[in-house]
């Protein structure tokens, strides 16, 4: 197993030294994983400024639990792990989520990915942030954390077809923005 | 369908997770002023097996249990106080057996001794259920009576005898040995007669206008046998 290497400290150290509450090898862990972690923070709150909160939330959970990470899996997974439930916690007091019926979840055209290509990073987590806190949390854990419904029920407190009903609202939404903002038209309509 | 929603997916998840935004500056600064000042309670609140709202349930529930067993030994108390207060007065309107005690025993206050012990001891023939005790204890009483009228008589006389005898001479009156039987004959017609006047005595005792007891119940929470209006008045 390679080991990572930051400045000068390989994050064994880095988690020792987190361990020992040594602010140094903190600020070491921060510099390591803020970038990527703030990109998580990002997608799953609303604004910037609420981005910034989870940040500060999470990186406290990982300096206070760093000591349970038993060197199952990577460690940036794990501290992933603990941002992404941090946002869920959040969130999950605010979300209302509710069933929709099938007839709502059915009929979505998806458009080819060519449409996404005109688009920068910034837009899309700009659409994604548009989304209402239960569509956002859902799409995220879904498409981009890779979790089943099972797992999002479980997470959220709700039903794996509310979980589903949700996700296919929020495709629909974030598609209905993507052709807004590019004029991109479905190809089979256009046939 | 499915492809196209895989590949769509497929897109936005490239999409966020190549790119990495940089946090503000000053946001390490934040994190470590948190660190120091300890105020990171969040850990400690998520990672708390019982949660706040079920704590909070606790206490509520535990605040209203508290009070409504407080509400109910206060009501239970009054409720208590109530029934004595009627008990009393029950007492004293209702011509039940134990009524004419207590206005016999007033009215000893007022009448001599021997109308008072005749009228007691007729009370308590009359409260005796069966009549053939009724009427044994009476004749006992009224023996005890006379007995003590007897020593009433004679005592004082002995009395003043002895005490006199030796510093002044004092005259015995002469007694026959026959006046004692003479004496308790008489005392037994008199007491006879006070018995055949009971009925008269009581009627005397219902027109005598006692003076009214009446038992008002306190109205605040400290137990007390209640306040005794003398004619109206406080006493």
């Amino acid at each position: 197993m390679s080991s990572i290497v930051f400045q000068g400290n390989t994050e064994e150290q880095i988690r020792e030294g987190c361990v020992k509450g040594d602010r140094k090898y903190q600020q070491m862990l921060y510099n390591m994983f803020s970038s990527k972690m703030f990109g998580v923070c990002l997608r799953y709150a609303n604004e910037y400024n609420s981005a910034q909160d989870l940040l500060q939330e999470g990186f406290v959970k990982v300096f206070k639990n760093v000591e349970k990470f038993r060197g199952e899996g990577s460690f940036e997974g794990w501290v992933r792990r603990i941002f992404v439930n941090t946002a869920i916690e959040h969130y999950r007091k605010q979300v209302n989520l509710y069933a929709l019926h099938d007839t709502e979840a059915k009929g979505y055209e998806y458009y080819e990915g060519n449409a996404l290509e005109t688009l920068k990073h910034q837009d899309i987590l700009r659409m994604i942030q548009k989304l209402s806190d239960g569509y956002r949390t859902v799409f995220n854990l879904y498409v981009i954390e890779g979790f089943s419904h099972k797992e999002i029920g479980d997470m959220m407190g709700i039903s794996e077809g509310t979980s589903k009903s949700q996700l296919a609202r929020a495709r629909y939404l974030l598609q209905k923005m993507i052709t807004e903002a590019t004029g991109f038209v479905n190809q089979s309509q256009n046939a | 369908m499915d492809q196209k929603m895989k590949n769509f997916d497929r897109n936005i998840e490239q999409m966020m997770n190549e790119n990495e935004v940089a946090p503000p500056f000053g946001m390490w600064n934040r994190i470590a002023t948190e660190l120091e000042t300890g105020a990171a309670a969040v850990p400690v609140s998520v990672n708390s097996p019982i949660p706040q709202r079920t704590v909070f349930g606790f206490v509520a529930g535990a605040l209203f249990i508290s009070a409504s067993l407080l509400t109910a030994y206060l009501v239970n108390d009054y409720s208590k106080e109530e029934k004595t207060i009627a008990i009393n007065t029950s007492v004293v309107n209702q011509p039940s057996v134990s009524a004419p005690v207590t206005q016999e025993m007033q009215t000893i206050i007022f009448r001599d001794e021997v109308k008072s012990t005749a009228r007691i001891s007729k009370s308590i023939a009359t409260t005796l259920p069966v009549a053939e005790k009724a009427t044994e204890a009476a004749s006992t009483n009224v023996s005890a009576n006379t007995s003590k009228l007897h020593t009433e008589v004679s005592v004082p006389t002995q009395a003043i005898a002895e005490n006199n005898g030796v510093t002044e001479p004092y005259y015995f009156p002469a007694i026959d040995i026959d006046n004692a039987k003479k004496v308790e004959e008489k005392t037994t017609a008199s007491i006879a007669k006070v018995s055949k006047a009971t009925d008269v005595n009581e009627r005397e005792v219902s027109s005598y206008e006692a003076p009214k007891i009446k038992f008002r119940p306190k109205k605040h929470r400290s137990f007390s046998y209640g306040r005794i209006i003398h004619n109206g008045k406080r006493k």
